[in-house]
């Protein structure tokens, strides 16, 4: 068989048997699942302007034509020109650049909060479903417990109730260690954020990593391992992780953009990242009052958190589809 | 070089001298395991005492519910909860496997006793290529290194007769057809050389051809290695071609034990013949009184008095519902270490 031959790329999804490209070489797990996920244009739309943001946060400071903090009062209120490509605001900040730096708000307070819940949640609900008895009961009661409240309402609660504990604590530290970023109004802020909604957050990971566990539990390849002699741990680490990591990753992808909405639901209601600091949620809030005059104040940061948000719920749902063995072999 | 079981200097014909000397690799003596449930107390096991030999085939057979695999996951201290050994002793190769210590017992799984299971497709980790797994036991209890543990696995690859071990050594469990998964499910347990080898039903999940393959293989795996092998199964077929001896269960009891051969051509208790009656019909023998065995197997909770498989003999008396037989000689003469639980053994 030759195998050289170059198969055009239009047909061979139909023209060519399926099961020739396969045989080919071996595809892993992965492979597979890039595989899927490549071919699926939602799932690939939401990775690039996944990618993109993550550039653009990154490189904030070079792509931003102005400072972000740059007070212009030559220049207030302008609609979309050349020179500010989305308007100023009532400060005369370039709302572009607060955008980019917002971008990047959003970014490291999602990341911080959706990798905190799934480590958190993963060892929760590993701990729980493996305790199993009372010790399982009671974790669940805690989890179905916080999930009861309305998350946004509990987060407005944690947030408004620890900010003070968090900057005594900061200020407590930096007497202690005397680093100068402990000071930081906007740190303390962003820590306040990450830490209110991440004390709600690990409920779903814990809730999919405990189901999970207990359902892998009965699978013959964990008795198969312990028939072994392999210890509790060994197969934790080596079986149990690896198997949970593909929802664990469509989940954790699925919280990022949730995590992103809090971050600025939570701004918007004024309880989030302070002032100086930029987020869109604050950003839609500060432009609220003047919405009818001025309606770029409020467009720009809303249509951006919604393509985001949007974006990363496609790729959540591709890679939903890509990870799942039970589609596999489509 | 690794401690595998060694190949050379072993004839087939040497096992089964050495086996009469030798001490049972597997000596269980009355053993008892109950599940306590909110019914009442389930004995799913009642006073099995077997032995294998280093090198010997020995086939649990019964239908499903009979005690079988409760009786492999015993043999490993694997017992699912709530389920306990209420009685009687296991020792593995000299040791009283009860009196362990858990840490203890996790040195003997894999390099004392191994386990095949029956479905290779979900007793293989599908998200770890099937090289590394089987690797694993060979990290996990000979400390060998990455490179060591894969050479070693890939060796294995090719003993249990899979081609190309390289490449299939990377490969993921779903890329096996079913008889390769079953190949290389016998590589993991084979890894570590162990003493005794349990097979729960390996073959019941595979093609007649490949059922013969498979077979053959744990044949040769055994004069090889010369491990004992506890072969679980329900197909009297693979039984007598496989086990020089046989155990025949019922509801948790062993109803008859000996010899294959003498048991399957004159059994002595009516469910043996009930099973063989039921299952080898194209022997054309016709003589014997069923083609089926009416009724099912008892509820393991309270069980009768007498004997249970009385409720559905065909040749019942009233002793057998009031008392229960014990396993004693069967009186026929010919093999001393064949035995059957029938009063009507004499007959």
């Amino acid at each position: 068989m030759d195998t050289s031959t170059i198969v055009p790329a239009d047909i061979s999804p139909g023209g060519a048997p399926a099961g020739a490209r396969r045989a080919k070489r071996s595809r892993s797990f992965w492979d597979d699942a890039w595989y899927k996920f490549r071919h699926n244009w939602a799932g690939m739309a939401g990775l690039t302007v996944f990618v993109l943001l993550c550039l653009a946060a990154i490189f904030a400071k070079q792509i931003a034509p102005y400072d972000y903090l740059e007070q212009d009062w030559t220049a207030i209120l302008q609609p979309p020109s050349a020179a500010h490509i989305m308007g100023t605001d009532d400060l005369g900040r370039d709302i572009f650049s607060r955008v980019l730096m917002g971008g990047r708000t959003a970014l490291m307070v999602a990341m911080a909060i959706s990798l905190t819940g799934a480590i958190v949640g993963l060892l929760v609900g590993a701990f729980s479903a493996f305790a199993g008895g009372k010790v399982d009961a009671l974790v669940v009661w805690v989890i179905d417990g916080v999930m009861t409240f309305p998350a946004i309402w509990l987060a407005a609660f944690v947030s408004v109730a620890t900010a003070p504990a968090l900057k005594n604590l900061a200020g407590s530290l930096y007497n202690a260690t005397g680093w100068e970023f402990l000071r930081n109004e906007v740190m303390i802020s962003y820590a306040v954020v990450v830490f209110a909604i991440g004390m709600i957050n690990w409920t779903w990971p814990a809730r999919l990593v405990r189901s999970q566990v207990l359902s892998l539990r009965e699978r013959e390849f964990i008795e198969a391992t312990l028939a072994l002699g392999a210890r509790p741990r060994w197969i934790i680490m080596k079986h149990l992780v690896p198997n949970v990591l593909g929802s664990m990753i469509v989940l954790v992808t699925l919280s990022f953009g949730n995590a992103m909405l809090f971050e600025s639901s939570l701004s918007y209601l004024g309880i989030g990242i302070r002032p100086p600091g930029a987020s869109w949620g604050a950003m839609i809030f500060q432009g609220m009052s003047k919405v009818r005059t001025h309606p770029y104040l409020v467009l720009a940061p809303g249509i951006t958190l919604a393509v985001v948000v949007l974006a990363l719920q496609f790729m959540g749902d591709a890679l939903n589809d890509a990870l799942n063995p039970k589609s596999r072999n489509k | 070089m690794i401690d595998a079981p060694s190949v050379k200097g072993f004839q087939p014909g040497t096992f089964a001298a050495q086996a009469r000397l030798e001490a049972p690799v597997l000596d269980v003596r009355d053993l008892q395991v109950q599940y306590p449930t909110r019914e009442g107390i389930v004995t799913a096991l009642d006073g099995l005492s077997m032995q294998v030999k280093a090198g010997e085939i020995v086939g649990l057979v019964g239908e499903s519910g009979c005690g079988k695999s409760t009786a492999a996951l015993s043999f490993m201290r694997l017992l699912p909860k709530p389920g306990r050994i209420a009685a009687g002793s296991i020792t593995l190769d000299g040791r009283d496997i009860l009196k362990l210590s858990e840490r203890e017992m996790r040195g003997l799984r894999g390099p004392s006793v191994a386990m095949i299971f029956q479905d290779a497709l979900t007793a293989l980790d599908p998200t770890m290529p099937v090289g590394k797994q089987i690797a694993e036991p060979l990290r996990l209890h000979k400390g060998l290194s990455g490179g060591a543990a894969r050479a070693r696995a890939i060796e294995l690859l090719g003993q249990v007769g899979i081609p190309d071990p390289e490449r299939r050594f990377g490969q993921y469990s779903h890329e096996f057809s079913g008889g390769m998964r079953q190949r290389a499910m016998i590589a993991v347990a084979l890894s570590c050389g162990p003493r005794l080898l349990i097979a729960d039903e390996p073959t019941t999940a595979l093609d007649v051809t490949v059922q013969r393959q498979i077979l053959r293989l744990i044949r040769e795996l055994r004069d090889t290695s010369g491990a004992a092998v506890v072969y679980i199964t329900h197909d009297v077929g693979v039984v007598a071609e496989l086990c020089a001896r046989v155990i025949v269960m019922y509801a948790g009891r062993a109803v008859e034990t000996g010899p294959t051969q003498r048991v399957f051509t004159a059994p002595a208790h009516p469910y043996t013949a009930g099973l063989l009656g039921s299952t080898l019909e194209l022997t054309g023998d016709r003589s014997l009184p069923l083609n089926a065995i009416p009724g099912l197997p008892p509820e393991l909770i309270d069980l009768p008095a007498g004997c249970a498989f009385a409720p559905r003999c065909p040749l019942a008396v009233r002793q057998c519902q009031e008392a229960r037989p014990a396993l004693e000689a069967a009186g026929d003469g010919h093999a001393v270490d064949h035995q059957v639980a029938c009063w009507l053994r004499e007959a």
